[in-house]
C-alpha cells in the first residue's frame, strides 16, 4: 500500500452527511492545514467572493475591469450606485461589508437548512473562515450579532448569528423594538424605510462605551444592507468609530421563492 | 420545551385546568406535568425536559365524556408527530387539554438506546448525526437528530404526540373494487394467497413474501387483499422507497378503490396530514407514523442499496401495529429473503409468469474488451454496441442503454449522436430535473436512444423497447439490477420478445446468476 493511503482521512461531511476521502497532504501530516469538513463535491458548489466591484459593500464584480481583491480597506475609494444612495440618505454613516461567498441556489439550500430547520451544526462550515476574514481588519474593539425575534428564537432554538461568530469573543448588544415586520418579501425601498428603528440597545448594552470604537457586526445573509446599517446606525448614534460587517452570503440578483416553515 | 413538574399533593394547583398530567415514580409519589409556557413562571419548582424524564409516564385513561377536537384527530391519529408541526395549526393549549383527557400523549424525541442516544422517529444512534446545540427553548444544551432534520427538527426538549382516542375508520363509505380487469391464473393464485393472509387473525407479526417478475402486473395482485382489509374496516398502507412508485400508484389506486380515501405520501406532496383509509407513502414520509397499521404492501424491497432498504425496515415496523402482517411484494428478493421463503420461514408465493403469459426475455453477454479505456482516450463506443444499435435502429426499434456511472453519461451521449447524427439521443438520471418530460418523449417515440443509470417508472412500457447495458461487469451491476433492467423488455402484450444484451469487459457471477434467475423463472409452471 502507498503511504498516502495510509494517512488518507475518512470524514464525514458536515452537510451532505456522506463519508468522503480526502488525499492529505504533508503539510496536514505536519499539522499545517486542517482537515475538510466539507466533502469536494459540496465545497465545489461553494462560491467564494474573491474580488469584488464595491469597496463598501463589497458588491462581487462582474467583469474584469471593475475587480479589486475583497480585502477589507483602509480607505474604502470605489462605491457602488447603492452604497452611494446610502451615503445620499444623509446621516448614514458607513458600513465596510464583505460576505464569504455568493448567494447561490446550493447556499441557499445550505442556509436555509442552518436557519429554517434549525441544523445547527452548519454554522463549523462559516465561523472559522469568518474569523479568518476579520484577520485583515486590525484590532477590533467589539464583536455583536443581530438579534432575533422572540419567536423566530423559539422555533430555530437558536440564534444563527451567535453561532456564525462563535469564534469571536462576541458580545449580545442589540434587540429588537419589534417594530419590523418580516421582511424577505417586501420591496428594498419599503425594506430601508422599515429598518430605520428596528433595533436598541439592550440594558447590557447600555452600560458599554461605544466612544470611539471599531466594531464588527456578524451576519449571515447581505440582501440589501438594509439590517446591517440599522444595526449600525444603533452604534453610531453612541459614538461608534467605525462599523463594519461580515456575513456568509452576498445576494446578488434574483432569488428563488424564499423558503419558509 | 420544558415542563413545570409539580408534586400531586400540592392542593393549591390541584385544580387548575391544565394540571392533569401525572407520571409516577418508582416511590409511587405522582406529579403533574405541564407546560412552561401554560403557567406563570414560578421560579421555586423545577423544569424538566421529556428526555430527561427516566421514569415510565402514566397517563390519563381516555375520558369519553371529553369532547375532542375531530380536527386534531384527524391529524394526529395514526401518526406520531412533533409538537411543533401539531401547534402549526393548533395552540398549545388545546393539545395539553387533550392530554389532560387521554386522548393525547407526550413521547420524548431523543431517546437513550443501549447506553447511546437516538432519535425516536428515525432510530438514529450515530453520534455523528447527532448535535448538540444551546437551545433557546430548554436554556440547555439539547441533542438533535441532523438525520431527519428537513421533516422539522427531533430534539431532547420537543415532545412528539400520538393519538389514544378511537384508532377504527368508523367514517367510511363501504369500499369497492372499481377495477374491471381479469387476473391471469397465476395473478389469480397470489391474489387469493393474499387475500387469505389478510383474513387470516393477527396472534403474533406475519411476513409473506410474493414473488413476481418484473410484468407479472404485481398491482392489480394486490386489489382483492387490499379490499379485503379496507372491508375489515382497517388502514391499509403501502410502503416503498421511491416516490416514482408513489406517484405511479395514486392515480391506479384511486381509480380502482372509488369509495376509499386514496392518499400518496412524498416529499413534496401537498398534504402530508391528510387523513386516508389506502396510504401509499416512502421511507421517509412513513416517519411520521406510529404502530398503526395492522396490514403493510412493502413495494420493491430490493430497488435501492442496502442503506435505503434498513431506513424503510426501521419506518415500517415504527408505522407497523403490532402485531401486523407484512407483505413483501418484489421480482427480486433479496437473499435473506430469499432463503427465508425457501426455507419455509416466510410464506410465499410466485408469479413466474407475466401477465401475458409470454416468457421473460432472457439476456445474452457480448464482450466489448477495455471500453471503458477507448471511450476515454478516444471517445469512441465498442464496435459490438454500435451494431447492435444500428441494427436496433433499422428494425425500428427504440434503444434504452444502461451505464454504470452517471458521469460517463456526456462522453457516451456524444459518441452516439456523432455516429448517428440523426438520431434523436439523449440521457436522464434519477435527480434528473427534465426527467419526467424526457421520459415521457420517449414513451412517445420522440428519443430514439435513450442513455440512463437509473431504472426509470417502475411501470413503464415503451413497446418494442431493447435494452443495451455497457459496462455490465460493474460493481453496482448486481444479480438483482440486472434481472430488474432486463424486466424492461418485452412487457408489452404486442411485442413480449426482445434484446437484452450485457456488453462487457469480463463476465461476472452477477451476469451468470441474472441469466440464470431469469431462466429458472421461465421454467416454473
Ligand atoms: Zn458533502
Ligand atoms: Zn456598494
Ligand atoms: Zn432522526
Ligand atoms: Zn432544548
Amino acid at each position: 500500500m502507498h503511504w498516502r493511503e495510509h494517512v488518507q482521512a475518512n470524514n464525514r461531511c458536515v452537510y451532505c452527511l456522506e463519508r468522503f476521502h480526502e488525499d492529505v497532504s504533508w503539510s496536514w501530516l505536519l499539522g499545517i492545514t486542517q482537515e475538510s469538513i466539507l466533502c469536494p463535491d459540496c465545497a465545489e458548489k461553494l462560491e467564494r467572493i474573491t474580488d469584488i466591484s464595491c469597496e463598501m459593500c463589497g458588491r462581487p464584480a462582474l467583469s474584469k475591469e471593475e475587480s479589486r481583491h475583497a480585502s477589507f480597506k483602509a480607505e474604502p475609494e470605489k462605491q457602488c450606485h447603492d452604497c452611494l444612495l446610502w451615503k445620499g440618505k444623509g446621516g448614514i454613516m458607513p458600513v465596510q461589508h464583505r460576505a464569504l461567498y455568493t448567494y447561490t441556489p446550493f447556499l441557499q439550500e445550505v442556509i436555509a437548512r442552518f436557519k429554517y430547520r434549525g441544523d445547527a451544526e452548519i454554522a463549523r462550515l462559516f465561523s472559522g473562515d469568518l474569523k479568518k476574514a476579520s484577520r485583515e481588519l486590525g484590532h477590533i474593539d467589539i464583536v455583536t450579532v443581530i438579534p432575533l425575534m422572540e419567536e423566530r428564537l423559539w422555533e430555530r432554538g437558536f440564534n444563527q448569528g451567535l453561532l456564525l461568530a462563535e469564534k469571536f469573543p462576541y458580545v449580545e448588544l442589540l434587540e429588537r423594538t419589534g417594530a419590523a415586520e418580516k421582511q424577505s418579501k417586501r420591496h428594498r425601498q419599503a425594506r430601508i424605510e422599515a429598518l430605520d428603528g428596528v433595533f436598541q440597545l439592550t440594558e447590557k448594552g447600555m452600560n458599554v462605551s461605544y466612544d470611539g470604537k471599531r466594531i464588527l457586526l456578524i451576519d449571515d445573509i447581505y440582501t440589501t444592507g438594509a439590517t446591517l446599517h440599522a444595526a449600525a446606525s444603533v452604534f453610531y448614534t453612541n459614538g461608534a468609530k467605525e462599523i463594519f460587517g461580515l456575513t456568509v452570503a452576498r445576494a446578488t440578483g434574483s432569488l428563488k421563492k424564499t423558503f419558509n416553515t | 420545551m420544558r415542563f413545570y413538574v409539580l408534586p400531586l399533593s400540592e392542593s393549591t394547583l390541584e385544580n387548575h385546568k391544565y394540571a392533569v398530567y401525572l407520571p409516577h415514580d418508582p416511590q409511587g409519589l405522582a406529579y403533574w406535568l405541564i407546560p412552561e409556557q401554560l403557567l406563570e413562571p414560578m421560579t421555586e419548582l423545577p423544569l424538566t425536559r421529556l428526555s430527561d424524564y427516566e421514569t415510565a409516564i402514566a397517563n390519563p385513561k381516555v375520558n369519553q365524556t371529553f369532547v375532542s377536537n375531530p380536527n386534531l384527530e384527524a391529524m394526529l391519529r395514526g401518526r406520531r408527530l412533533l409538537l411543533d408541526e401539531v401547534t402549526a395549526m393548533f395552540s398549545l393549549q388545546e393539545i395539553h387539554e387533550h392530554v389532560c383527557h387521554g386522548y393525547i400523549h407526550y413521547s420524548a424525541g431523543i431517546v437513550p438506546q443501549s447506553r447511546k442516544l437516538a432519535c425516536s422517529r428515525c432510530g438514529t444512534s450515530d453520534p455523528f448525526l447527532l448535535a448538540q446545540i444551546e437551545c433557546a427553548r430548554c436554556n440547555d444544551m439539547c441533542t438533535y437528530c441532523r438525520s431527519c432534520i428537513l421533516m422539522g427538527r427531533v430534539n431532547s426538549c420537543t415532545p412528539f404526540l400520538t393519538w389514544h382516542g378511537t384508532q377504527q375508520l368508523n367514517d367510511t363509505k363501504m369500499p369497492r373494487l372499481g377495477w374491471q380487469g381479469e387476473l391471469s391464473p397465476a395473478q389469480k393464485k397470489a391474489a387469493d394467497a393474499l387475500v387469505n393472509e389478510v383474513n387470516t387473525p393477527l396472534t403474533e407479526n406475519r411476513s409473506f413474501l410474493t414473488w413476481a417478475v418484473c410484468g407479472a402486473g404485481k398491482t392489480e395482485m394486490l386489489f382483492p387483499a387490499i379490499l379485503a382489509g379496507l372491508e375489515a374496516k382497517k388502514p391499509v398502507l403501502i410502503a416503498t422507497p421511491r416516490t416514482d412508485v408513489v406517484l405511479e400508484l395514486l392515480p391506479r389506486l384511486r381509480t380502482a378503490f372509488p369509495n376509499t380515501v386514496v392518499e400518496g405520501f412524498y416529499g413534496g406532496a401537498d398534504d402530508r396530514y391528510a387523513k386516508a383509509q389506502l396510504l401509499i407513502a416512502t421511507t421517509h414520509q412513513l416517519l411520521r407514523y406510529h404502530n398503526y397499521f395492522p396490514n403493510v404492501i412493502i413495494d420493491e424491497v430490493d430497488a435501492f442499496p442496502f442503506s435505503y432498504d434498513e431506513k424503510l425496515h426501521f419506518a415500517v415496523k415504527k408505522a407497523s401495529l403490532s402485531p401486523s402482517l407484512t407483505i413483501y411484494l418484489t421480482a427480486t428478493p433479496p437473499k435473506e429473503l430469499k432463503s427465508a421463503a425457501e426455507n419455509g420461514k416466510i410464506p410465499h408465493v410466485k408469479v413466474p409468469r407475466r401477465y401475458h403469459g409470454h416468457p421473460l426475455p432472457v439476456p445474452k453477454l457480448m464482450w466489448i474488451g477495455n471500453w471503458m479505456k477507448n471511450l476515454q482516450r478516444k471517445k469512441k463506443l465498442p464496435y459490438h454496441l454500435l451494431h447492435w444499435i444500428k441494427q436496433t435502429l433499422e428494425r425500428k426499434k427504440q434503444v434504452f442503454l444502461f451505464l454504470p456511472r452517471i458521469d460517463l453519461q456526456p462522453a457516451v451521449v456524444a459518441a452516439l449522436r456523432h455516429v448517428f447524427p440523426e438520431v434523436s439521443t439523449d440521457s436522464v438520471y434519477a435527480n434528473d430535473e427534465e426527467r419526467r418530460e424526457k421520459v415521457m418523449r420517449y414513451r412517445e417515440g420522440k428519443i430514439r436512444i435513450l442513455v440512463t443509470t437509473t431504472i426509470l417508472e417502475r411501470g413503464v412500457t415503451v413497446k418494442g423497447v431493447q435494452v443495451g447495458v455497457l459496462g455490465a461487469e460493474d460493481r453496482i451491476f448486481t444479480e438483482s439490477a440486472l434481472v430488474q433492467i432486463a424486466g424492461r423488455v418485452g412487457r408489452s402484450a404486442d411485442e413480449p420478445t426482445g434484446d437484452v444484451i450485457f456488453f462487457h469487459h469480463g463476465k461476472t457471477t452477477a451476469m451468470v446468476e441474472a441469466i440464470r434467475h431469469i431462466e429458472a423463472m421461465n421454467q416454473e409452471k
